[in-house]
């Protein structure tokens, strides 16, 4: 990299007014660190401009500087307040007048160290308010659409189209038991478990309907599975719908005698 | 109890009598919470910060709560202040102007006195009859018109590079080129 010609590019105004994106100010930083002549013109320009700022400065109204400075002294009020009770324990009576503007001056003190503190704190809550707003607003949606889910999946129960094929378990299995929702008009099957046995991760439960005595792939599903209604692939005929254990992703066709339910269509 | 007030107005006085303190030996006192140090910050820098904020908030009462907020966010980040990136100044000015920027924002998200903001009027009702019009800001209008006006989106309307380009209808890195070079030309003349 030609140094010279990067000092020269602008990049160094753009840097110190904070004009600069991201990405430039990472390589600036990152440059700055092997290449001391760009700290030496960054500084150039840093006391140029602090420069121009100072002799052009506007002063501002007097009344502030108190303020300004309460508000950054606010570190150690405790300390301070402490300091005032053990003065007044130790002076009870004497010089109560005299005393008088001090502590005027010192409750002033007080009194904007405090709301200096109560204003930091009503903003600080207020921004934990508006967080916590945007968690439920995110909570919420999340929840409609998990409802707006499960109404779908409850319409498809309801729909007058569809066979229900109840699963029987096999000898192999004889407590597996499943619903099958088959809507003939439009193809689509639908998978309720309703008590599979867990499998070995290397292991899924495949799907399958008997058309004609044959055997057609409708896909692999695991009994873990949280969702109350599973969407399978679709199929114009079966005589029987049927489950298996496969290997993970499924098989061409199935190990029969893994079959663990079976079920007749009513047709 | 007196004790304690008198001293804190001792500090005061003790202040505008030193001479000028160097940036590392300003920062270690200011990162220790001392108070002579905030006293001397502000006596020397107030002016310099106050009238950069005004450059960018001409309405006086709303610079008064910037600048405040400005000197309060110096003493809670001090900690955070690198001196390997910039100078002191730099630093705090960069505060100023972000805190500026962000108040512009805020007050015309919440829509009242929307229109003071408006580009054009801030730009020429406002400029020719104001102090504020010093600096950096007064630097800008010995440009063209258009360095100018692409200078005054960056800094003292906060426009991203990606927002100047969009205004302008032309590539982010036209407009990131078109910035460098006016930055160039309004470095010459702060000299």
């Amino acid at each position: 990299m030609n140094i010279q010609e990067y000092i020269s590019s602008g990049i160094i105004e753009s840097y110190v007014l904070g004009l600069a994106s991201n990405e430039e100010k990472k390589e600036f930083e990152q440059l700055c660190a092997s290449y001391p002549a760009l700290v030496e013109a960054r500084n150039a320009f840093e006391e140029l401009l602090e420069k121009t700022a100072v002799e052009n400065a506007v002063e501002p109204p007097a009344h502030l500087k108190a303020g300004v400075l309460a508000s950054v002294q606010q570190v150690s009020p405790i300390q301070q307040s402490k300091i005032i009770t053990m003065e007044n324990n130790g002076n009870p009576g004497t010089g109560y007048r005299s005393n008088l503007p001090v502590y005027i001056a010192a409750a002033s003190v007080i009194l904007v160290l405090g709301c200096a503190y109560f204003l930091y704190k009503l903003y600080s809550q207020n921004e934990e308010l508006k967080d916590y707003n945007n968690t439920l607003r995110a909570k919420v949606n999340t929840s409609d659409s998990i409802l707006n889910k499960i109404v779908d999946e409850q319409k498809v129960i309801r729909d007058s189209n569809i066979t229900v094929v109840n699963m029987v378990g096999t000898q192999v299995a004889p407590r597996s038991s499943a619903n099958i929702y088959w809507d003939s008009t439009s193809s689509n099957v639908y998978l309720v478990v309703k008590n599979m046995p867990k499998l070995p991760t290397t292991q899924q439960y495949q799907l399958w309907a008997l058309i004609e005595g044959k055997p057609k792939d409708l896909g692999v599903f695991d009994a873990t599975d949280d969702r109350v209604i599973l969407k399978m692939k679709n199929t114009k005929k079966a005589e029987a719908f049927a489950i298996t254990i496969e290997k993970k992703g499924g098989n061409p066709s199935p190990t029969l005698e893994k079959m663990q339910s079976l079920g007749k269509t009513k047709l | 109890m007196l004790l304690f007030f008198v001293n804190f107005h001792n500090k005061h006085f003790l202040l505008n009598l030193t001479a000028k303190y160097s940036d590392p030996e300003l920062l270690t006192l200011l990162k220790s919470k001392n108070d002579a140090a905030f006293n001397y910050l502000y006596e020397h820098f107030s002016g310099g910060l106050y009238s950069t904020i005004l450059q960018i908030i001409p309405e006086r009462n709303d610079a008064n709560k910037v600048l405040q907020e400005t000197f309060l966010n110096i003493s809670y980040r001090i900690n955070s202040y690198d001196e390997s990136k910039g100078k002191l100044f730099t630093w705090m000015l960069n505060i100023a102007r972000n805190l500026s920027l962000n108040f512009l924002k805020s007050k015309s998200a919440n829509g009242y006195s929307a229109g003071i903001f408006k580009p054009e009027r801030s730009l020429t009702e406002t400029d020719n009859k104001s102090f504020y019009n010093s600096g950096l800001k007064k630097a800008t209008q010995q440009l063209t018109p258009e360095e100018t006006r692409i200078i005054d989106l960056a800094y003292f309307k906060g426009y991203t590079q990606e927002e100047i380009a969009k205004e302008k209808g032309i590539t982010v890195t036209l407009a990131k080129q078109e910035l460098r070079n006016a930055l160039i030309q309004l470095r010459a003349y702060l000299k």
